[in-house]
């Protein structure tokens, strides 16, 4: 009887578990930062409807616009701000907005792309974890007449690509590297490239760097490039023994925030001096890195500013057109420009331990 | 047999020899491959990074000996990394902060170990969900955003030397001379490795396997926890996403260190050599500027090919011992099962 008892705990323990790690490593971060809207959201509720009218009344139809974007990787900062901006465009358009995560994982993905056209959305965006493998969901969704908006990871098929290029980003930031080496006679640069080769986007990043700083510092060189997985404490391992095998880097690069900084912490954790040391960046997406950019005594130069905000306010707007069947560009460029020391506070207010964007600046850099 | 050839044997002779000799190997090759690698600077920095790996690896290794394995280590070193950081810059004190992450450590293991030897379920399933578990909060609590430290002296930890030696591998040492002792020199040891050799027999002769069982989750968590403490350190901040695919790592590493994933085989020093040989070859690659795509094919080939290596000797060792043993078989039976 004892046995038995314990064999059900088991059991119902462990579909627990396995009920936890399959929903709740997919939906904490959508749920937290959902937390943060929810408060908002109350508040918001009788302007809501006012626009909601608004909007009907545009559209010609009676129901709310529904929308649902499923997100590759939400727990990385980068996916958060863009959930952030899209969250609040739909707030303030008044349509019903689902976020989802998909964790990396392909199949994943497409069930909740199932799950979203299930729950009748009227546009479905989605950042591709891989983009074949998300073709028969975007076939099946646009042969059902839903547009969908794809983010970051180009498919052969949608009804509009919104996106960074990143090799031209990659080469603004290196040209910006170059014109600070010359501007402050830096010595010729030694850069380490801290960067993610299994992703094609960020190999564009290094490549567009290296091709942008040599062509303003000709005689500048790559000595060394590692693979920082785009996380810190990999980023920091790497840096470190690229810093052994190459003690005269002056100059660190990184794919994302945290390929940037876990390349300074290793310059700084070898003892060396800060002070000889350049650094540049892809992204600004997150705290840390604003924090380290507006550090004045700080190594960090400069990075390319992607404002994930507003990528998510451009899915929204972009998606909201869709559905209402009015004409969307086959792809959108998101805008982009080099954040350094002084105009960080352009773009971002700091706000506790919060960075907020500062819509009026961010929407007048124009796409290159 | 000449004398040249039983020297070899004899220099086979002890359990770890064959991993040895391929760790010795690898440093040759990169010495003469790479002016760096055999730099004071180079080696302090292989130890320091292998340092963190060992401390983990101590647990583990501890942990596979009684048979059970804990997969949420990685999961751990971020959900404590987060929650060292945040307390310590409520009370800025570093020792309260450290204290804290241990005590994590501490609840986590037993939680790992009540469900495992309660409900008799495979820790594989348990610390798995764990594992989920652990970083699906540590993505809560931080929101995704990196917690930044703003206590300075905390790094040291980390950063910090002892004469020329990095604290991180004093820390190691200290640790692995411990455990090395405990494993082999006293009851508890016994115990552990008869926990996991042979359970059934522990029980019957009087061994409380499901409290040695605890007790190793604990040290497992616990040292996790400290190497969480000191990777923290390093890298300034709480990162919600630190020690991603750490538990693999180190699994990967005891394992090629010879020691058996059923219980009851392996040993302390199998786990620093292995270690130690994957330490090498990711600084070593490194420093040669080995595409990262290669850099995976090698390091899996490496494996693959010291386990066999060590099983052929394994194999090879236990057919000597069978031949010694039959006459006396009868009598001898438990001396030759102590040998293994």
């Amino acid at each position: 009887m004892y046995k038995n008892i314990s064999k059900i705990l088991a059991i119902s323990l462990l579909i627990i578990f396995i009920f936890v790690s399959i929903t709740g490593c997919g939906s904490t971060s959508a749920n937290s930062a959902s937390d943060q809207t929810k408060q908002t959201e109350k508040k918001e509720e009788p302007k809501q409807d006012e626009t909601k009218k608004d909007e009907s009344k545009a559209a010609g139809q009676d129901k709310k616009l529904k929308l649902g974007y499923v997100q590759n990787f939400s727990s990385h900062e980068f996916y958060k701000n863009i959930g952030r901006g899209a969250k609040e465009a739909a707030e303030k358009t008044g349509v019903d907005f689902e976020i989802a995560d998909a964790n990396l994982d392909i199949n994943k993905q497409i069930s909740m792309c199932e799950t979203m056209l299930a729950k009748k959305v009227d546009a479905l965006i989605v950042t591709p974890v891989d983009p074949k493998g998300i073709m028969p969901i975007i076939e099946k969704a646009m042969g059902a007449g839903i547009p969908v908006i794809t983010e970051s990871v180009k498919a052969p098929k949608q009804t509009c690509y919104i996106g960074i290029d990143d090799f031209a980003g990659g080469y603004l930031d290196g040209k910006y590297a170059g014109e600070y080496v010359k501007k402050n006679n830096f010595p010729t640069p030694k850069a380490l490239l801290v960067g993610l080769p299994a992703l094609e986007a960020c190999v564009n990043r290094t490549e567009g760097f290296k091709k942008g700083l040599l062509e303003v510092v000709p005689d500048a060189k790559i000595v060394a490039e590692v693979d920082g997985s785009g996380a810190k404490d990999k980023a920091m391992a790497k840096a470190t023994d690229a810093l052994t095998a190459h003690p005269d880097i002056n100059l660190i690069m990184g794919i994302n925030d945290d390929s940037t900084l876990g390349g300074v912490q290793a310059y700084k954790a070898a003892g060396k001096d800060l002070s000889k040391l350049i650094a540049f960046g892809f992204g600004v997406e997150g705290v840390a890195a604003k924090n380290e950019l507006t550090d004045a005594k700080g190594p960090y130069q400069g990075g390319l500013a992607m404002f994930p905000e507003n990528i998510g306010r451009l899915l929204v707007e972009t998606a909201i057109k869709a559905a209402k069947k009015e004409t969307v560009p086959e792809s959108i460029q998101v805008p982009f420009t080099v954040m350094n020391k002084e105009n960080v506070a352009t773009y971002y207010k700091k706000q506790g331990d919060d960075w907020l964007i500062i819509w009026d600046e961010v929407l007048k850099i124009q796409s290159k | 047999m000449s004398s040249f050839s039983r020297n070899i044997k004899k220099l086979f002779s002890f359990d770890e020899s064959v991993l040895l000799l391929s760790l010795i190997g690898i440093v040759i090759v990169l010495s003469f491959l790479s002016p760096y690698f055999m730099t004071g600077e180079n080696i302090i920095n292989v130890l320091r990074q292998s340092s963190i790996t060992l401390i983990a690896g101590i647990g583990i290794t501890v942990l596979l000996l009684v048979g059970e394995v804990d997969l949420s280590i990685g999961s751990l070193a971020a959900f404590v990394g987060i929650f060292t950081i945040k307390v310590l810059n409520s009370t800025k004190s570093t020792l309260i902060a450290v204290l804290v992450g241990l005590a994590i450590g501490f609840v986590v293991g037993i939680i790992n170990s009540s469900i495992v030897t309660r409900f008799n379920i495979n820790s594989l399933i348990v610390t798995l969900g764990m594992m989920s578990i652990l970083r699906g909060t540590g993505y809560i609590v931080t929101n995704a955003v990196a917690v930044q430290n703003q206590v300075k002296e905390f790094t040291v930890i980390g950063t910090g030397y002892l004469g020329p030696i990095p604290l991180p591998v004093v820390i190691a040492f200290l640790l692995f001379a411990l455990f090395y002792f405990i494993l082999n020199y006293t009851t508890f040891g016994r115990y552990v490795y008869a926990s996991g050799g042979n359970p059934k027999a522990a029980i019957s002769s009087g061994i409380n396997v499901r409290s040695i069982k605890t007790i190793c989750f604990i040290i497992c968590s616990m040292l996790a926890a400290l190497s969480a403490v000191i990777m923290t350190a390093r890298v300034n901040s709480g990162q919600p996403n630190l020690a991603m695919g750490f538990e693999m790592t180190v699994i990967a590493a005891a394992i090629l260190g010879g020691t058996s994933l059923s219980g009851g085989q392996g040993s302390l020093l199998g786990t620093l050599i292995g270690i130690l040989i994957l330490g090498v070859l990711e600084n070593g690659m490194v420093l040669l500027d080995v595409s990262t795509f290669y850099q995976d094919v090698v390091r899996g080939a490496v494996i693959i090919i010291a386990v066999i290596l060590d099983t052929r000797r394994a194999a090879g060792k236990e057919k000597i011992q069978k031949i010694k043993n039959e006459p006396r078989l009868s009598s001898d039976k438990s001396s030759a099962s102590e040998v293994k």
